[in-house]
């Protein structure tokens, strides 16, 4: 195989914001993936590769400037440039109109609370979840319907990687250094999806949130994991409610010792689920109140287990009898609630991570 | 201080933040998993490697 050669390299020259290096190669489609991954700049997969033409192409669809500095992504604190995260969401295979919305979750991810350089260098495994809910998605094909956790859905693929990859390059987020996941998920490839606005019995989430319904927002939290229960039983939203909490209350959990910390679930009602919980009677807020008061755990279970030597909790937690029932989060505000997927009886949560709050970004048009 | 498992992630965070000769301490892993007690003993046993490492550190930094 002819390996790729470069030819000339130009250092960044323009400190206030920087710009990023050119680099020719020679050789096959091919020869330049195995470049890029040799350097370390890909999560394995093949990338499309950034030419100026292409990245020019996406900060066209850019409603900020090439040059304009978003922030500095630790733990390495590379600069952010819109033109850098342009580039990256080349190599991810963005359509350009995708670009607003990545450069929305960027942003979203570099907001304090958030946490990111966290996210890389824990062993708890976090990548950051971007829902995205407002009328873009639809007009992006982001996927809110069938399968909507993967594959075959380019908005969602490659939006979600696009934010990886950024964080990667410019943050460090690499296996070898960085990056000390004992085990990881596929979210650190990707895991990007919308709200079903057809199949949502509440109001948009982004009006739940306090924004306009003709805004489109991306809210990001740093989760573990999915865990998708089935509850193909009970027809009643009661039953399902009564499912969910069952499956979010085992051992092993790390949120229940850090709700001080202030993370929130993602839950995500399948649309047949979401339909139920409705009917009867529960509203998004009633939902989060429910879990609230019951996705708990006696003191004397999270004791001497989990997470619970290094807690990070109320201190009122601490003085309490052994049989208190302790919840997962703070308050019912952290949970976020929403719905998305196919037909089935089927709903999903992402258990947070513990050192971490969500963010929101507005899409900029 | 770091545990052995981040000392190479701990050396790349000193030099993104320009610190190439920060001085670092290096305990066993794991340390979630210990109680107050432990890690008190932990910090213990470090004090001295502590203080020789900030000593280490100022003493180059008024040379410098």
């Amino acid at each position: 195989m002819a390996s790729p050669r470069p030819r000339r390299a130009t250092p960044a020259s323009a400190p206030a914001a920087p710009k990023a290096s050119r680099i020719n190669l020679t050789g096959s489609v091919r020869d330049v993936c195995d470049y890029f991954y040799q350097q370390g700049w890909t999560d394995g997969l093949p990338i499309i590769p950034p030419t100026e033409d292409l990245v020019l192409e996406m900060l066209e669809a850019s409603p900020l400037s090439a040059g304009q500095v978003l922030g500095q992504v630790p733990p390495l604190n590379g600069s952010v440039t819109v033109e850098k995260t342009a580039i990256n969401a080349v190599m991810a295979g963005c359509r350009p109109e995708y670009f607003p919305v990545v450069l929305a979750a960027v942003k979203a991810v570099l907001q304090p609370q958030f946490n990111v350089g966290g996210i890389t260098t824990t062993t708890g495994g976090a990548a950051p979840v971007a829902l995205v809910s407002g009328p873009l998605a639809a007009q992006l094909d982001i996927n809110s319907g069938t399968a909507v956790f993967g594959s075959g859905h380019q908005a969602n693929a490659t939006i979600g990687r696009a934010l990886r990859l950024t964080l990667r390059n410019l943050g460090g987020a690499v296996a070898a250094t960085m990056e000390k996941s004992t085990h990881g998920w596929p979210g650190k490839y990707t895991m990007c999806f919308a709200e079903s606005a057809e199949r949502c019995p509440w109001e948009p989430l982004q009006v739940a949130l306090g924004y306009p319904k003709e805004a489109t927002i991306v809210l990001v939290s740093a989760c573990r994991g999915i865990h998708t229960l089935v509850e193909s039983t009970q027809e009643s939203g009661q039953g399902v409610l009564e499912t969910l909490v069952g499956s979010m209350t085992a051992g092993g959990i790390s949120g229940y010792a850090f709700q001080a910390r202030g993370a929130s679930p993602i839950i995500v009602f399948g649309p047949e689920h979401a339909a139920e919980v409705a009917a009867a009677g529960y509203s998004r807020q009633d939902v989060a109140q429910y879990l609230f008061e019951r996705v708990r755990l006696p003191k004397s279970q999270i004791k001497g287990r989990g997470h619970y030597g290094a807690r990070s909790w109320p201190a009122e937690f601490e003085a309490a009898p052994d049989d208190t029932m302790l919840p997962l989060v703070a308050d019912p505000g952290k949970y976020v609630i929403t719905v998305a997927g196919g037909d089935g009886r089927h709903s999903s949560w992402f258990p947070a991570w513990s050192a971490t709050q969500r963010a929101v970004e507005v899409v900029q048009g | 201080m770091i545990t052995k498992a981040f000392i190479v992630a701990a050396q790349n965070r000193a030099r993104a933040l320009g610190l190439t000769e920060h001085p670092v301490v290096v305990i066993d892993h794991p340390i979630a998993s210990k109680n107050r007690s432990q890690i008190l003993t932990l910090a213990q046993d470090s004090v001295s490697e502590v203080a020789q490492g900030l000593i280490t550190a100022l003493g180059r930094g008024k040379s410098g």
